[in-house]
């Protein structure tokens, strides 16, 4: 054994150049996948990040009519005493209330429709980053700040919103609405904040303001229309199993629905947004297509050299079988020049990944357009610059491939080499 | 054979419209009266809406200010939460003034569908009036025979008209006061129903003072509005239907 590695050894540095010209190759083919998959992984992370946790949360708690039709009295009631339940669970990170409703808001000269958001300020700051879609604009307006947590007749406007209202912070803005009870629900407010969301509908028609301000104008007291719970971990086995939890806590609570009175509806994230769990499984699928592709290429380099470098020496060899190598001895020794190739490849190709993933990881990737405004996806905004995460999985599978498609490319040539007659072997080039 | 047929169905024909014994103008004056049940050139009334839904059930007071057919002021009495909430109609724009935030609205065009106070008039009820002796042509399908009975009479709008019903049907008493009015959309489904009640003497004018609005499609809501007092020949200042009067 160890004789069959020195002599493979030695064959691969009989033609340096070519060897290493192949291993070169596949290093750079394993660095770009190395590189692909950390940038994947922090590209597909910051969307979950972004999607998941702050657009969906990871589960929705809902009246089942309010899931159907979004009605203003299909709400959950008692609210404040379920999302304190929820938020003690073990495995949730918090739970967050939210209350939303149609209003005319309006200054003396300007009015128009909008939908607003009644939030628990201090909860979506700890459980969901809400408080993040106050932002510096790219316009470099001052966007002012998120509702305080005790915030009383405070409002965030979406910046599109605030310039066709034509206010900005400090300004007051008057809500008016048809409330529960069938009365002219209406108040004052003053801007604090200016959202860019990069939910176009938010941003152009979207209001932000303390869930208490809300149920007053609505007058529906401790009622909410959503309870939102983030898990401590963003993986499908943490999730599911809050969400049992989840049902067990919510199945106390009965409401009202068109078909009589009936249990909360609970729905993890997958089911509220099917659309983004799909571009999920994508990720898997893609990656591995790359991946094939990649590696095939450099597979393809393998198979030249190996192949060659079996038809240069075939009097060589002939000689070697000759003198007693078995068949099984040629394909060993030709798979043993491979796999060293392999890991010369593998080797530069952990050197050269290394170096890209610093690159990605701590540079970034700049996706946007140039005026740093972000690219949306499916109603969420993701920051124009991508970093990548380095994963396990960034490493270890461009490796295992490397190697494993350098050996499996080497197959036929060795076994080429293996089905020659030594006399012809030998004859040949003599 | 044939011949003496055509000749019947002729004569039969032209023999039918002498059943009835009004003119055109006779019904077109009834129409009128239902038009204008409650309106006076210049009137001041006070009345009390009673709101019933499957949510909610609540009662206002009201007093309202009209002129014609063109401006009104509604302004709501009580309860103490609405109090001071003013409506103002001139021609088919339509203002709310909210003394809580000391503020004038005009009520943008999405948003005329709307429910009215909560109740079951829209928005567009109180502008876009649409009246049975000028919008429509109608059939009368039944007629009080010697100051018994009442008029049922089939009203179909006119091809030109702004109205948003397939067919009304209104139903007037021998003494000409309205009953009932239904309305169907253009598929002939039932709407809704108004109705009229409590005949009394106003002001000098006989009257139904209670008028209910019941919607087809939730059994059990309606809307009641009941006449107090009206003064169908008030003196009404200058300036009552402008924005600046909504405030006051």
């Amino acid at each position: 054994m160890r004789v069959l590695i020195a002599m493979a050894w030695r064959n691969l540095w009989r033609h340096w150049r070519r060897s290493l010209l192949t291993a070169l190759a596949m290093a750079l083919g394993m660095a770009l996948c190395t590189a692909m998959l950390t940038m994947y992984a922090g590209m597909f992370g910051m969307f979950r990040d972004v999607l998941v946790e702050r657009q969906i949360g990871h589960i929705q708690v809902q009246n089942p009519s309010y899931v159907a039709r979004r009605g203003m009295y299909d709400t959950v009631p008692d609210a404040s005493a379920l999302v304190e339940q929820l938020d003690a669970l073990p495995g949730s990170r918090g739970a967050v209330a939210r209350m939303f409703g149609q209003a005319l808001l309006g200054t003396e000269t300007n009015t128009t429709a909008v939908q607003l958001v009644g939030v628990l300020p201090a909860r979506e700051a700890s459980v969901t980053q809400l408080p993040g879609v106050v932002r510096a604009l790219h316009d470099g307006t001052d966007p002012g700040r998120f509702l305080a947590s005790d915030a009383d007749h405070e409002i965030v406007l979406g910046h599109k919103l605030a310039d066709e209202l034509e206010v900005g912070l400090g300004d007051s803005v008057v809500a008016v609405t048809q409330d529960a009870e069938g009365g002219f629900g209406n108040d004052e407010y003053v801007v604090v904040g200016l959202a860019s969301s990069g939910d176009t509908m938010m941003d152009r028609s979207g209001a932000w303001l303390h869930l208490n301000d809300l149920q007053a104008l609505l007058a529906l007291d401790d009622q909410v229309h959503e309870v939102r719970i983030n898990a401590a971990a963003d993986d499908p086995e943490t999730v599911d199993a809050l969400i049992a939890q989840v049902r067990d806590t919510a199945s106390d609570v009965k409401v009202d629905t068109d078909e009589g009175e009936a249990s909360l509806s609970v729905r993890p994230w997958w089911e509220v947004n099917p659309a983004a769990a799909e571009i999920f499984d994508m990720q898997g699928i893609s990656q591995y297509v790359v991946l094939i592709i990649v590696f095939s290429l450099a597979a393809l380099g393998v198979i030249n050299t190996m192949l060659m470098s079996v038809l240069e020496r075939t009097r060589e060899l002939g000689v070697m079988t000759a003198l007693g190598l078995t068949p099984v001895g040629m394909v060993g020794l030709v798979l043993t020049e491979a796999f060293l190739l392999g890991v010369l490849g593998v080797g530069l190709g952990v050197v050269f990944g290394a170096l890209a993933d610093l690159y990605i990881v701590y540079v970034g990737i700049n996706f946007g357009t140039g005026d740093n405004e972000g690219f949306a996806v499916m109603g969420a905004t993701l920051d124009p610059i991508i970093y990548g995460r380095v994963t396990p999985a960034a490493v270890i599978q461009p490796t295992v491939g490397a190697l494993l498609f350098a050996v499996v490319a080497a197959l036929w040539p060795s076994i080429r080499a293996a089905r020659m007659k030594p006399v012809d072997a030998m004859r040949q080039g003599a | 054979m044939i011949r003496t047929l055509l000749l019947t169905l002729m004569l039969l024909g032209t023999a039918a419209p002498s059943i009835a014994q009004e003119t055109e103008a006779d019904i077109e004056k009834l129409l009128r009266g239902t038009d204008d049940v409650a309106r006076g050139q210049r009137s001041i009334a006070t009345m009390q809406m009673h709101v019933k839904t499957k949510r909610y059930e609540r009662t206002m007071e009201m007093k309202a200010w009209s002129e014609g057919t063109e401006k009104s002021l509604i302004r709501i009495l009580s309860p103490a939460k609405d109090a001071g909430v003013t409506t103002l109609k001139v021609g088919e724009n339509l203002w709310n003034y909210l003394p809580k935030v000391d503020r004038t609205m005009k009520v943008p065009s999405g948003m005329m569908s709307g429910k009215w106070m909560g109740s079951h008039l829209s928005n567009d009820d109180l502008v876009r009036e649409s009246r049975l002796s000028e919008d429509f042509t109608w059939t009368v399908d039944e007629r009080p025979q010697g100051g018994q009975g009442q008029w049922r009479i089939t009203l179909v709008p006119k091809p030109d008209a702004a109205v948003v019903w397939g067919k009304v049907v209104a139903t007037i008493g021998a003494d000409e006061l309205p009953r009932k009015i239904e309305y169907f959309d253009e598929q002939g489904a039932l709407v809704r129903t108004m109705s009229w009640s409590d005949i009394k003497e106003v002001d000098g004018r006989t009257m139904p003072t209670k008028m209910r609005i019941e919607p087809a499609d939730d059994p059990g809501e309606f809307t009641e509005v009941t006449y107090a007092d009206i003064d169908f020949d008030a003196d009404i200042p200058e300036g009552t239907f402008s924005l600046q009067s909504l405030k006051r």
